[in-house]
């Protein structure tokens, strides 16, 4: 089986002195040129634009407050079946041991068995990306399952961590990063679809197909 | 190359003339290939700069193939530095054994298959099955040419040559109960029946669409979630990269994913964003025990460093294939192999340069350059096949077309002789008239257009 | 006789005199009317050598196009050609054509010259035109090459609203028709499939006229149509165009 060192010494030498110039010349670039959307509505609070962009894709916003997280999430996924949460994000659901307890599966300690009869997840979300209506999930915050298994998905999101366009998320990562990134980083921009069969949209295929962001303004 | 399977023609003409009979499938590429394009549109059209910014790409693209070993001994070495591990396979051969051993260390019997274009390069599902391993695809699209048996003819949309109708029949034939043609029915009998795959599979293999080189990351993309099922339920996560899908940093990542969505399905991004740097870590409370990337050569390090190394850049979009007018008559499997469209036809004979079938790919193009034209990362393909064309002009089987040429080349260089042309070209012209049947080029040209 | 500076040349493409003589003695007036002065015909070659260079035979091509370029060397005006392929063939190839060579230099110079025939009068057109009621209705086809690579879009669109000749924008008006040189009869059933996409569009929306910078798309579409009887009628765009004003003829 070829090594490495065999790999990478066949590329030299097939790179050798580099390609023949390109008869069409490569625009002068110094640096990767930020991705700068045009705004529908550049005149609004950047929030205001995450929500647009949000909805525009079918998701639903419920704006609260940071006290009524838990209220604010029991309202959406109330009567529904049972929810799945990381155990790490289980405080944010924020009902008592008693109560809808039977309904909250906390994972890992459920079982995979358990954990794919849920209806609902609720995770904490990193971040989020007005210009394309994305909420970023990762791996340090919530298990990759959680906003993957159920099909409907609950992100909870502070309005500070709304960044405007995509470079702002992954330009900067070291922000919300320090250490580098987790094992799994997820840009979830709108629910699960597909156009597969005749170019027609189908939401929900294996992933969530209703997404909901509960927004805690500052 | 796909080799011909019965009474499959083995000439791209020949597939094109079968395809074109076919007034179903061409509805299909019409609606799909129209659609693709107008979303590009609109999706690019949310870009300031949408122009400046491929152009840039291109930029971009060549600088990492510059410095492709450097970035590759970077991005691996970090990788590994989180727990990942990379498997390096200069040709199909050896990628497909990596695979079917980590398969059977796992002693696996069930593998859940993302959508990757490489692995359909190397007919992976073939040697798995061959092992005695349930391939699932679950991909929507791919779940359906696999029970249909087939290649898929799109880049983005494998399975724009069905309709619901065929697939209603695809499915009621494999779970045994009818199946609604409809839509929404099928989507619900795809999720049901590929939950269980993903659920009990003991490895998930996906593609790569970016390697970043200065995280030591993967980024894989998709719409359904299937992706992400197949890289974070199994124990073991396998990845089949090509080697050229390196990005420096998250800078160029950005750029690339600004443009690859939107270029291909008309969105801002697709629905996951999936970006893997190692496996599962201590503290994580899922994910995969083992991910294994598998990087390919096969035939790419031929290409690199060479007139052709901008066919390197493509980030499999699949733009082109909605752009060309070839594509839009013909549908996706008249190229006979796993890339179809132009990016196809210049690919398929680079990789693939002893196949003389690939090397006639060539030839389906007018070089009108819409391909170029909508390029996220500006390859002029037109170009690239025109080089293609010059290169096989040397060759043996080019030398009957090269005389005539040469012939003609001499009797055109002189007035007297173009005047003679002329005239007899004017007599032949009066004395074809009315005839059915001419002989050469002539005759080519009669069977579908009266003569000038 | 010498050619005085800047004297412009028509240069026919092999097609028009195989097929549409006609259509160079209506390229030469259409220049004169927009010079006020008659261009020279161009003499000694006959072909760009698009055909065997697209095919990739480039000894073939640099030997045809080499005649061609001797005939215009000893021209120091501008070359205007009545096609978009042939043009982009000599502004945007001939310097790789003649790639070193002891030629080189002067195709270069050459094709420095060469400027395609609605981007030409267009130029020189002064666009004050009042707009007269549409007396005829047109859609256009877009040449791939010259659309692509030289840019032509607007200027035939223009030229033709002066003339009075409403346009009727297609839906597929830069999709190409599927002539592509060798191509035509290399891969003759995709290339009479890519003609049908572009006569169906246009039957089913009621054209009836539709003009072409380049006889090569022409006569392939025109071949097509009249093979399936249908009723549209295809012109170059220099037989739509009139000269407008006095053409004086100065030689």
């Amino acid at each position: 089986m070829t090594t490495k060192e065999v790999f990478l010494r066949r590329l030299r030498t097939a790179a050798g002195p580099g390609a023949p110039p390109p008869h069409r010349p490569l625009a002068p670039v110094d640096r990767p040129p930020e991705v700068r959307p045009v705004w529908p509505d550049a005149a609004a609070p950047m929030t205001d634009r995450w929500v647009r962009s949000f909805e525009v894709l079918g998701g639903h916003v419920h704006r609260t407050t940071a006290e009524q997280v838990g209220a604010t999430i029991a309202e959406v996924v109330a009567g529904r079946g049972p929810v799945l949460v990381d155990e790490r994000v289980r405080h944010r659901l924020g009902t008592g041991d008693a109560g809808d307890d039977g309904q909250v599966l906390v994972w890992p300690g459920c079982g995979l068995g358990e954990a794919a009869t849920a209806v609902s997840g609720v995770v904490e979300a990193t971040a989020a990306i007005a210009s394309t209506g994305s909420v970023v999930v990762d791996s340090d915050r919530n298990g990759r399952l959680v906003s993957l298994l159920p099909r409907v998905a609950v992100f909870v999101l502070s309005a500070a961590d709304i960044v405007p366009a995509t470079g702002d998320l992954l330009r900067h990562r070291d922000e919300h990063w320090p250490d580098g990134p987790p094992s799994n980083v997820v840009l979830v921009t709108g629910p699960s679809r597909s156009g597969d069969i005749e170019m027609r949209l189908v939401v929900g295929v294996h992933g969530p197909g209703e997404v909901h962001a509960i927004l805690v303004d500052r | 190359m796909t080799a011909a399977v019965g009474s499959t023609p083995v000439t791209f003409l020949g597939r094109a003339e079968r395809d074109l009979r076919d007034d179903r499938l061409r509805a299909a590429v019409r609606n799909a290939t129209n659609l693709m394009s107008g979303s590009r549109l609109d999706a690019l059209a949310g870009l300031e700069d949408p122009d400046g910014l491929r152009d840039a790409a291109r930029t971009l693209r060549a600088g990492v193939m510059a410095e492709l070993p450097e970035l590759l001994d970077e991005w691996s070495t970090r990788f590994e530095a989180h727990g990942g591990h990379v498997h390096w396979a200069a040709d199909a051969a050896e990628a497909t054994a990596t695979v079917r051993d980590l398969v059977r260390a796992q002693q696996a019997r069930t593998v859940a298959k993302g959508k990757s274009m490489a692995s359909e390069e190397i007919h992976l599902n073939d040697v798995l099955e061959a092992d005695g391993v349930e391939v699932v695809e679950t991909d929507l699209g791919e779940f359906i040419i696999q029970l249909a048996g087939e290649t898929p003819s799109h880049i983005i949309a494998p399975a724009i040559h069905h309709d619901r109708y065929t697939v209603a029949d695809l499915f009621a034939a494999d779970g045994g109960h009818p199946v609604e043609a409809d839509i929404g029915a099928e989507a619900a009998y795809a999720q049901v029946r590929l939950r269980e795959s993903f659920l009990s599979a003991g490895v998930g293999v996906s593609g790569v669409n970016f390697a970043v080189a200065d995280t030591g990351s993967i980024c894989l993309i998709e719409n359904e979630g299937n992706g992400r099922m197949c890289t974070s339920v199994p124990k073991v996560h396998i990845a089949i990269m090509g080697m050229e899908r390196m990005v420096r940093d998250w800078s160029e990542l950005d750029v690339m994913l600004g443009l690859l969505a939107r270029s291909a399905s008309g969105q801002a991004l697709s629905v996951y964003t999936n970006i893997i740097t190692g496996p599962r870590r201590p503290g994580d409370v899922d994910g995969p025990d083992e991910v294994h990337v598998v990087v390919l050569d096969n035939g790419r390090s031929r290409i690199l460093g060479s007139a052709f190394q901008e066919a390197l850049h493509c980030i499999r979009c699949g733009a082109c294939l909605n752009a060309c007018p070839v594509y839009r008559q013909v549908g996706g499997h008249a190229y006979g192999s796993v890339y179809a469209g132009p990016i196809g036809a210049v690919l398929t004979p680079l990789l693939h340069q002893e196949d003389p079938a690939a090397r006639e790919l060539a030839e389906a193009s007018t070089l009108c350059g819409a391909c170029w034209e909508v390029c996220p990362v500006r390859i002029p393909l037109h170009d690239l096949l025109l080089q293609l064309r010059q290169r096989d002009a040397g060759t043996d089987a080019g030398r009957a077309r090269r005389l005539g040429f040469t012939g003609w080349s001499w009797l055109w260089s002189t007035r007297a002789g173009f005047s003679a042309s002329t005239q007899l070209g004017r007599l032949g012209r009066r004395l074809a008239r009315g005839r059915t049947r001419l002989p050469g080029w002539a005759g080519k040209w009669a069977e579908g257009r009266e003569l000038p | 006789m010498s050619s005085a500076a800047g004297e412009a040349v028509v240069f026919p493409t092999c097609l028009v005199e195989q097929l549409r003589p006609e259509l160079a003695g209506t390229c030469e007036a259409l220049v004169a009317a927009a010079d006020g002065v008659a261009p020279r015909t161009a003499h000694g070659g006959a072909c760009c050598g698009q055909p065997a260079w697209n095919a990739g035979f480039t000894a073939a091509a640099r030997r045809v196009a080499g005649a061609t370029l001797r005939g215009l060397r000893r021209t120091n005006g501008p070359i205007v050609v009545p096609s978009g392929s042939c043009a982009t063939m000599m502004q945007r190839h001939w310097p790789d054509v003649f790639a070193g060579t002891s030629h080189e230099a002067e195709a270069r110079a050459v094709a420095g010259r060469v400027v395609e025939l609605a981007t030409y009068l267009d130029a020189r057109s002064p666009h004050d035109a009042a707009p007269s009621p549409a007396a005829t209705t047109v859609t256009v086809h877009d040449s791939c090459h010259g659309l692509r690579e030289l840019g032509v879009k607007a200027q035939p669109r223009r030229l033709l609203a002066e003339q009075g000749v409403e346009v009727v924008e297609s839906e597929g008006a830069e999709r190409c028709c599927g002539f592509g040189g060798t191509f035509c009869v290399k891969l003759p059933a995709v290339s009479v499939a890519m003609a049908d996409d572009r006569l169906d569009e246009w039957t089913a929306s009621g054209i009836e006229t539709v003009v072409g910078g380049d006889l090569s798309c022409l006569v392939h579409l025109e071949g097509r149509a009249r093979r399936r009887s249908l009723p549209l009628r295809f012109r170059h765009l220099a037989e739509v165009l009139r000269p407008s004003g006095d053409a004086s003829a100065n030689r």
